[in-house]
């Protein structure tokens, strides 16, 4: 009885052990990166900025092209794009290197590279004109707009792409909560207080009717406990009501009234 | 207990178990596999029709277990348990095999008896894994219908061969159980031989499923099946074949080893206790022979990762995961310590041995340095302040340690030291002694010249480095005109072991009266040359890969491993030959251990199931946001890779939950050496 007493504490004491190490290890959650919005009406300098977006998070570019062991580095492409093959220009060089990475490896680098509009990367093409457009600034003046023409680009993925406003209507009722700031207020997970009160269990206690003026007249009904005329304040300065559509409204309703606390 | 006779010997006892309960659990087991089987025919027939659910939440289905539960915690925990409970049912029938094929040739009993009592642990573990297996089909298909579905649409034939051979594994398991001592040697050994080749096909085709998901071979860009052998056999299949093939040998020995302990530690006569001690040797020796080469195999899979995908690559060992590898290292370096010190308590059961005691503690050293190298990250968790100081996230001075240079030279050395220390041990009470019947110097002659080759093969490696070019950001501030100094030094040095191999087999030839070359003499300094020619190429490659690009700094890895693999056969070969009749000082005194080196087994075993069970995460979480890389995405809400904290938590519920049901399984397999119960106890009526 004794052994088997100290054998069940070793066997905890080392299992703590190692369980501690786990811990003592930097602490990262990565999440599958966000979709950068696009927009047919997008100029050439926001391209280039939602491009870097896809390049630090979507396209996992840095990940290879961040050391320069494995791939080159990208400092400055923009302006050796131009001379590297002849007869290309930079976006010939640029598209070809994205859709058909393997036609051309820049020496002493090994093929490796998986064409990005296929998975695990599937960028469509828009997102890659807008990633043309931040390598053309490394160092060089990008010259693509969305309207630009590329031989490799599919039929569906060649269609204009929706506008901002088109994208921001296929929005999730979780999406909206978080572009609209509710959840920096409200928690939607736990019941647990911030500025106002928690609203995981919004669907049990409160009918859609009841959301909905919740939103649109926050000070009509206040929840016991907490100050009238703030949640107001803070949708008008941020322009919630002006921007907030009849659609978007009605997805976030009926997501806060899936809430039901479990 | 029943005697079991078996052509004229007895061979020890066998359970009675009771005719009832053996029936049962074999009927449970068939209905289990019965059901499972019929489960996987339905869904596989009606797995192309589309799932109108992607995926559920385990604790809405099952409140009963908490919110807290979902479905990526449920099944982590029930498919970690199945492939602990699979390796060990899988890794045991192997060695068992070995040990009884053993016991047959040498004609020594004890061999088989202590296959029998390693195979006694086998039924009970065998009905626990194909509960948890029929537990994890079932909750693969509730909780993520499209994921099954989709496996299912492409593996779908294979459930059949699955199934079939895991009836014909039940058969070969239990016949081979239960019929020890009832057929004739070599009929049971044919039997060992069914089961293991049954066992290991099933292994073969559940990896197929799980490799599939990481590297997808045999389907279209959109998913659509194209041949189902491509879809199993894709690039990691056979790399994961190999590393769990070996690992199940490591991991099984080392739970073997550790019931060894386990009876060694509530034996009550001194015969017991050398009986489990030695069993728990014999376990050790298994786990630690398989955990040698386990690295080589894992190098493979690496290197298939990366030729499938480089990207998949440098997630694993540049991206999220990388910390992850350097718990592995701790782990494998408390390995290496626990292997080392249990072969040092062990030697104070040899007489003889205490010749050899001065040279544990440099053995320590060697091994401590070594795991300190091993465990020391290429950056530091610093604050900003500290980082401000450093000048970055690593330390000026040990970022040169957290690179793979000094990684592989550290782990090769300590593969080396390791297997110096069970040299010690094996010649503990032995004496090489010169025979006046040598009858040739021939087999002398060929050591040689293997011994001159491979020091031969290192002069040429070190003289072509310079032609493998030189890293744009060299480490360590090595110029090509260091790296030239270099490799004239390790070009000479080489060369200069050649030739001192060939002036000890002179000398000892000159010595014998009949002018021929006696292992006494030329076994233990050839050995002591082939030694500081690897240990030195280990280094001088290590400190060489700085400066070379990072590819070819991978590459370097090959010859660093290929050298110590060769020293440790080119050593065995002369080792054996050096003892074959050698003077033994004394025998083995089994059972006179200290409880403390009983400990060393139990630590092994768990450190051995905690890394089984990290590098099970690592092998799943390298997907990231896919269930099937680039073709079926994950869209649940645990769509994202947790932090090593939490998986660490995991990985310990679930080896706790492991050892509970060893504990189980102890405790069955010891009921056999238990008195029948007699009704003594009953109450008079």
């Amino acid at each position: 009885m004794k052994q088997g007493l100290l054998i069940t504490f070793f066997t905890f004491f080392v299992t703590f052990l190692y369980w501690c190490v786990g811990q003592s290890v930097e602490q990262k959650e990565i999440h599958p990166a966000k979709d950068v919005q696009l927009g047919a009406d997008m100029t050439t300098e926001q391209m280039a900025e939602a491009g870097k977006k896809i390049v630090e998070g979507k396209g996992t570019c840095l990940i290879c092209h961040g050391s320069g062991e494995r791939a080159p580095k990208l400092i400055g492409v923009g302006e050796r794009a131009g001379g590297r093959i002849e007869g290309y220009s930079d976006l010939d060089y640029f598209a070809e290197s994205l859709y058909e990475p393997e036609k051309y490896i820049v020496k002493p680098y090994a093929p490796g590279m998986t064409p990005v509009n296929k998975p695990p990367i599937a960028l469509n093409d828009q997102e890659i004109l807008t990633v043309i457009a931040y390598l053309q600034s490394l160092g060089g003046k990008p010259n693509v707009t969305m309207k630009t023409k590329l031989k490799y680009q599919s039929a569906e993925g060649s269609a204009a792409p929706k506008t901002q406003e088109a994208a921001a209507e296929e929005l999730t009722g979780q999406q909206l909560a978080t572009n609209y700031g509710c959840v920096a207020c409200h928690s939607l997970t736990a019941p647990v207080r911030l500025v106002g009160p928690s609203l995981y269990d919004a669907g049990k206690r409160l009918s859609k009717a009841e959301i909905y003026e919740s939103i649109m007249d926050p000070d009509a009904k206040l929840a016991e406990g907490f100050p009238g005329a703030l949640m107001g304040q803070m949708l008008g300065a941020n322009g919630f009501y002006n921007k907030v559509t009849s659609k978007q409204l009605k997805v976030l309703v009926e997501h806060l009234a899936s809430l039901q606390g479990n | 207990m029943l005697e079991i006779p078996l052509g004229g010997r007895t061979l020890g006892t066998s359970p009675v178990i009771s005719k009832s309960r053996r029936l049962f659990s074999d009927r449970f087991l068939l209905f289990l596999l019965f059901s499972v089987s019929v489960f996987l025919l339905i869904n596989s027939n009606i797995a192309l029709a589309e799932a109108p659910v992607e995926y559920r939440d385990f604790s809405k289905v099952f409140p009963v277990f908490g919110p807290k539960v979902t479905s990526r915690i449920a099944i982590w925990v029930v498919a970690q348990l199945h492939l602990y409970l699979a390796a060990f049912v899988l890794a045991v029938p192997m060695f068992a095999l070995i040990i009884e094929f053993i016991g047959y040739k040498t004609k020594d009993k004890k061999y088989d008896k202590l296959a029998y009592e390693f195979t006694k642990l086998l039924s009970v573990s065998f009905s626990l894994t194909a509960t948890f297996g029929a537990i994890l089909t079932f909750m693969l298909f509730i909780l993520y219908p499209k994921l099954a579905n989709y496996l299912s649409s492409v593996f779908g034939p294979t459930f059949f061969w699955y199934a079939f051979l895991f009836f014909g594994e039940a058969g070969f398991l239990y016949t081979y159980y239960y019929g020890w001592g009832k057929f004739s040697p070599r009929i049971h050994l044919l039997l060992g031989l069914g089961l293991n080749i049954v066992g290991t096909s099933i292994m073969f085709i559940a990896n197929g499923w799980v490799t599939f998901m990481t590297s997808p071979a045999g389907v279209d860009d959109a998913g659509n099946v194209t041949s189902v052998l491509e879809a199993m056999m894709n690039y990691t299949w056979m790399p994961i074949n190999i590393h769990r093939l070996i690992a199940n040998v490591a991991f099984g020995g080392a739970i073997a080893a550790a019931y060894g302990a386990f009876k060694f530690l509530g034996a009550k006569t001194d015969e017991e206790r050398a009986y489990y001690d030695w069993m728990g040797y014999v376990g050790n020796f298994i786990a630690i022979s398989a955990f040698l080469p386990l690295p080589f195999a894992g190098y493979w899979l690496g290197k298939e990762i990366y030729g499938f995908r480089q990207n998949l690559g440098m997630v694993l060992m540049g991206g999220g995961f990388s910390w992850l590898f350097i718990i592995q290292a701790i782990l494998i370096g408390m390995l290496f310590l626990s292997a080392n010190l249990y072969l040092w308590f062990g030697m104070g059961r040899i007489p003889g041995a205490e010749r050899f005691r001065s040279f544990i503690k440099y053995l320590l050293i060697v091994v401590m340095l070594c795991f300190g190298v091993w465990a020391t990250p290429s950056s530091v968790i610093a604050t900003p302040e500290e980082q401000g100081l450093m000048g970055g996230s690593q330390h000026p001075v040990l970022k040169f340690l957290g690179v793979m240079s000094a990684k592989n030279t550290a782990v090769n050395v300590l593969i080396l030291t390791t297997y110096i220390s069970f040299l010690l041990y094996r010649r503990g009470n032995k004496q090489a002694v010169e025979h006046q019947d040598q009858q040739s110097s021939v087999s002398q002659l060929i050591v040689l010249l293997l011994a001159v080759t491979f020091a031969g093969a290192m002069a040429v490696y070190s003289w072509m480095l310079p032609s493998f070019g030189f890293s744009s950001e060299g480490k360590l501030g090595f110029v090509p005109t260091s790296a030239t100094v270099l490799t004239y030094i390790g070009t000479i040095f080489f060369s200069g072991v050649a030739v001192l191999h060939l002036v000890n087999f002179l000398r000892a030839k000159k010595r014998h009266p009949r002018n021929l070359v006696s292992w006494a003499q030329f076994g233990n300094q050839t050995q002591f040359l082939i030694f500081v020619a690897t240990i030195s190429y280990v280094v001088f490659i290590g400190i060489y890969g700085y400066i070379v690009p990072t590819r070819i700094r991978i590459q370097m890895s090959v010859p660093q491993v290929g050298s110590v693999l060769l020293t440790m056969i080119l050593v065995t070969i002369i080792d054996v030959a050096l003892f074959k009749k050698a003077k033994i000082i004394g025998g083995i005194q089994w059972g006179k251990m200290r409880a403390i080196s009983q400990y060393c087994l139990f630590f092994t075993a768990i450190t051995f199931t905690w890394l089984m069970g990290l590098m099970g995460y690592v092998r799943s979480g390298l997907r990231q946001e896919w269930h099937v890389y680039e073709k079926l995405r994950d869209t649940s809400p645990d769509a994202f890779t947790p932090t090593l904290g939490f998986a660490s938590t995991m990985v310990s519920v679930t080896v706790i939950l492991f050892y509970v049901l060893v504990v189980f399984i102890f405790w069955l397999a010891s009921l056999s050496g238990k008195k029948q119960y007699d009704g003594s106890d009953a109450v008079a009526h």
